[in-house]
């Protein structure tokens, strides 16, 4: 190597530059001890006046795509994360957090090379394999998806419990035709897989296909009595149908199989409130609301019940009660 | 999957299979066809038109009313079907099949964005007059009486100025004058509009995500830190859930052609800024006094119950009549409202959005509603189905009430998934059988029900005078439909009431807010004179009666709004009949 030839116009110059640096650094130094103190504003207001000067900052357009991504603004976040990404595409937090930011704004196509990418580097971050799992489901990878689960829950993906976790991950999402065939498979790799008809049930009760879910449920009770939700579906179909003996029958089994079942003591008291029979309906409302104070459910239904039984100023207190629970509840 | 304590949800199911089983098991249904006849009748010349075909923005998915009424007192059904972005049109009732455009000369054309559309005779004059809503100021067409009509919404004070939706006249306070309730919507303005959906030559769509806001049993919720909003990766119009709430208005009648704005006087303010879209006036629990019925998309329906001394007590969750069974909303759009299982009560249907059940909620007096969807075999069926008009119409002339839905999902794009729903659908005819349960017959009774179309408006009427009801459709971007019923007045008797009151007793004089029961073969039906309903439209202000059997009627009880009762016997069956309050029967016309 040549000896660097430092004279009067180079020390100028690399002063000038240094000096250039100095704030920078300092205003990435101002705005990781702001991140740390929670002040995710701060962040913003230290860093964007770089980025906006020179966007080829990498370390504060992933800083400041970082503080996006921690104040949930995923819009934002994105913005720099993906100038970060380009100016540095290996950086691993920059990756995991714009895959993290597209998953979070259902922009799956784009999730999903950088969580394959992001898994690759650490495949044993749960976290980064769920969003992986759920983006193979989103986009219809069926396949990718059971794999992706089965690890996650340490059974083999060939095997059937493999095959109901991804059932059970499809259901949720609503592609139930799916969701339906893999418990087909696991039922044909092992007839006695416990709950199998329950779920099959509960697919058909999506479906809005009530006969065949009757059907599944009462395979699965015939199979193991002592299955309390199984009891409460049926019950709650024969409600629906207005087969109400039928349906407080079920009802009265699930909660002796569960004595706090909440929803099942809900559900026989709008059995016996068709039924008019409200006594016996507001003494399974007080028994589901000592177990779940909080159930607008049932304070739905009691406020109902003083209603039919001309009970207005109790009714009106109760549902306001009812309507209170109701505006707590998280939006859906 | 569910959790415990959740309703399942209702999702979709296979629209085709349910149409295959509507054809397979009801073969023996009465003979009765509908006949789409909307191109020889001349209806076809009108051109519903609301933007962009891929529906970026709210306004353009809701679409428009249609109403049937005889502006021109022939003793025939005139249709005026309301547009959004193009004029609207009257077309005058030619007495052979076929309708004239009438609209210039009538000088309705609106050509603001309309919405809505109810009928009544505000100033007792004899003519009815047109209420028509629009997105920005609305129109009170009064009707001049030589085939005219003068917009005078500003002068009446009943412009209003925001996103207005459903409406209907009835008199609240019984003095003999028709007031006017009026539904709003969402507060959107064009200028300042939320993120837009997906646009036609915009960039291509994403990849659709099957995870939805609220299981996808409403709209896509605006989230103003999200860029757009989706539905199932979607990205579509946003709203309503999300977006602020228009304002509904209770316009009394001041009988000097003007009204003032007493909602908030009232007590329907519509406090909580729900999405209004259909207004029934209706007496609820039969005390004489007309109550209010609001049903709000994607929030609980406000019932409103008349203090009868000019104010209203909201006690819609108390009455099982604001949300399903399990205390939870749905979206909902259309109402129908009539007594289907005879006990003499009315009852209520709403229509919903796809991946819920429409439901049936059953009156068992005093207030008093429980939702009888599932036992009246009207849940699965409707779980694909996005529905908008609706009515209760007899349409087999057998005494029973039957229904009507018209369907078409709001979103263009949700043919890009693999769902069993699509965006435009048939439109579903549920024939009662007579023992609280319904089935579908839609599909048995002829093409024009089972082709589908992206309806929204919806109304019925005896267009032809024949004794049987027709059914009209207004379509989104699209011309109309009309179907006509063919053996309906060969499967039953029938009879059709036209009736006027009499204004110098109280009663509005196009007698709005009349009931009828009508006792003949062995029980007893129940009929009223109605403003609105539906989805944003208005039906025949005559009340159809079929009578199935029966060549008699053994008694007629009119209630009138002002709270006279009289009871009259019918010389004949089969015909029209015209009865003035006070004075009886005036006349008679058999069918043509």
């Amino acid at each position: 190597m040549r000896p660097l030839r430092c004279g009067p116009g180079v020390l100028l110059w690399f002063c000038l530059v240094s000096f250039g640096q100095e704030p920078y650094r300092q205003a990435l130094q101002q705005a990781e001890e702001l991140r740390a103190r929670g002040d995710l504003e701060g962040v913003v207001r230290v860093l964007l006046p770089w980025v906006e000067k020179d966007p080829n900052k990498a370390e504060a357009q992933q800083a400041l795509g970082l503080a996006y991504f921690q104040r949930n603004d995923f819009v934002g976040a994105i913005r720099h994360l993906s100038i970060a990404w380009k100016l540095e595409p290996a950086h691993r937090q920059t990756v995991e957090s714009l895959a993290m930011a597209y998953y979070f704004s259902n922009r799956s196509a784009e999730a999903l090379p950088l969580l394959r990418q992001a898994v690759a580097k650490n495949p044993g971050d749960t976290y980064l394999g769920y969003a992986l799992a759920m983006t193979y489901v989103y986009t219809h990878d069926w396949d990718a998806a059971r794999r992706m689960l089965a690890q996650l829950f340490d059974v083999p993906p060939e095997s059937p419990e493999a095959l109901v976790l991804a059932s059970d991950f499809l259901a949720r999402e609503k592609f139930t035709a799916e969701a339906e065939k893999l418990l087909l498979q696991a039922l044909q790799k092992r007839p006695d897989l416990p709950d199998i008809h329950y779920r099959l049930a509960l697919i058909a009760l999506t479906n809005g296909a009530q006969p065949e879910a009757v059907a599944q449920l009462k395979k699965q009770v015939a199979a193991h009595p002592a299955h309390p939700m199984a009891w409460h579906y049926l019950g709650y179909i024969y409600t629906r149908q207005g087969k109400l003996e039928e349906a407080i029958r079920c009802l009265q089994r699930s909660i002796w199989l569960n004595l706090r079942s909440t929803e099942s003591y809900i559900l026989i008291a709008e059995a016996y409130t068709q039924q008019g029979k409200h006594v016996e309906a507001e003494q399974a409302l007080q028994r589901a609301l000592e177990l779940a104070p909080q159930s607008y459910e049932a304070h739905f239904l009691l406020a109902r019940i003083y209603h039919k039984t001309n009970r207005p100023e109790l009714a009106k207190k109760e549902m306001a009660i009812a309507d209170k629970l109701r505006a707590s509840e998280p939006r859906p | 999957m569910p959790t415990s304590c959740e309703r399942p949800s209702r999702d979709r199911k296979g629209a085709v299979l349910s149409l295959i089983l509507s054809l397979a098991l009801w073969p023996q249904s009465p003979k009765v066809e509908y006949e789409d006849i909307t191109v020889s009748s001349g209806l076809g010349r009108f051109q519903h038109s609301a933007g962009d075909p891929l529906k970026p923005y709210l306004p353009e998915t809701t679409g428009s009313g249609v109403a049937l009424f005889d502006y021109d007192n022939d003793g025939w059904l005139d249709i005026y079907l309301v547009n959004a972005k193009g004029p609207a049109a009257l077309f005058r009732n030619n007495k052979d099949g076929t309708f004239t455009d009438v609209t210039a000369k009538a000088g309705v054309e609106n050509n603001r964005w309309g919405t809505g559309v109810c009928v009544g005779d505000f100033n007792n004059d004899g003519w009815e007059d047109l209420y028509v809503t629009n997105l920005g100021p609305n129109r009170l067409y009064r009707n001049d009486g030589n085939g005219a009509f003068t917009d005078v919404a500003e002068k009446a004070g009943v412009a209003a100025t925001t996103w207005s939706t459903g409406c209907a006249f009835g008199d609240y306070n019984r003095d003999g004058l028709l007031d006017l309730y009026v539904a709003g919507y969402v507060d959107f303005d064009w200028r300042h509009p939320p993120p837009a959906g997906e646009t036609s030559g915009g960039p291509a769509p994403a990849a659709p995500r099957a995870s939805a806001e609220g299981g996808g049993r409403m709209g896509a919720a605006y989230d103003p830190n999200a860029p757009f909003c989706t539905f199932l990766g979607l990205r579509v119009a946003c709203g309503p859930r999300g977006l602020k709430g228009a304002p509904d208005f209770l316009f009394r009648n001041n009988g000097d052609a003007t009204f003032a704005d007493v909602t908030r006087a009232a007590g329907v303010a519509d406090s909580q800024g729900y999405y209004g879209f259909s207004v029934a006036w209706v007496d609820l629990d039969d005390d004489g006094w007309l109550d209010i019925v609001v049903a709000n998309d994607s929030k609980p329906n406000y019932v409103y119950h008349n203090r009868r001394n000019g104010t209203f007590e909201e006690i819609g969750t108390l009455t099982g009549l604001a949300t399903n069974a399990e205390g939870r909303e749905q979206a909902y759009m259309g109402m129908a409202v009539g007594d289907y299982n005879h006990d003499g009560r009315n009852d209520f249907f709403f229509t919903t959005f796809s991946g819920d059940s429409y439901t049936l909620h059953r009156n068992n007096g005093n207030l008093d509603f429980t939702e009888v969807t599932e036992a009246a075999g009207l849940g699965a069926v409707t779980i694909p189905f996005l529905g908008w008009g609706t009515e209760f119409l007899d349409y087999d002339n057998d005494g029973w009430l039957d229904l009507v839905a018209a369907n078409g999902h709001t979103y263009p794009q949700i043919d890009r998934l693999r769902t069993t729903t699509s965006y435009q659908q048939r439109t579903l005819l549920f024939r009662n059988l007579q023992n609280g349960r319904f089935a579908d017959v839609g599909g048995s009774l002829g093409p024009g029900l089972t082709k589908p179309k992206s309806s929204r408006g919806a109304a019925v009427g005896d267009l032809f005078n024949d004794g049987d009801l027709d059914i009209v459709l207004n379509n989104l971007d699209s011309p109309p439909t009309l179907l006509r019923n063919h053996g309906g007045n060969r499967a039953g008797h029938w009879i059709g009431l036209r009736l006027i009151g009499d204004p110098s007793q109280k009663t509005p004089r196009d007698a709005i807010g009349t009931v009828v029961f009508c006792s003949a073969s062995g029980f007893r039906q129940r009929g009223e004179v109605a403003s609105g309903r539906s989805y944003l439209s208005q039906s025949d202000l005559r009340i159809h009666f079929g009578l199935g059997a029966a060549e008699r009627v053994d008694k007629l009880e009119i209630l009138w709004p002002n709270g006279s009762r009289e009871t009259l016997t019918l010389p004949a069956v089969d015909r029209f009949l015209t009865l003035v309050q006070g004075k009886g029967l005036v006349s008679t016309e058999p069918r043509p």
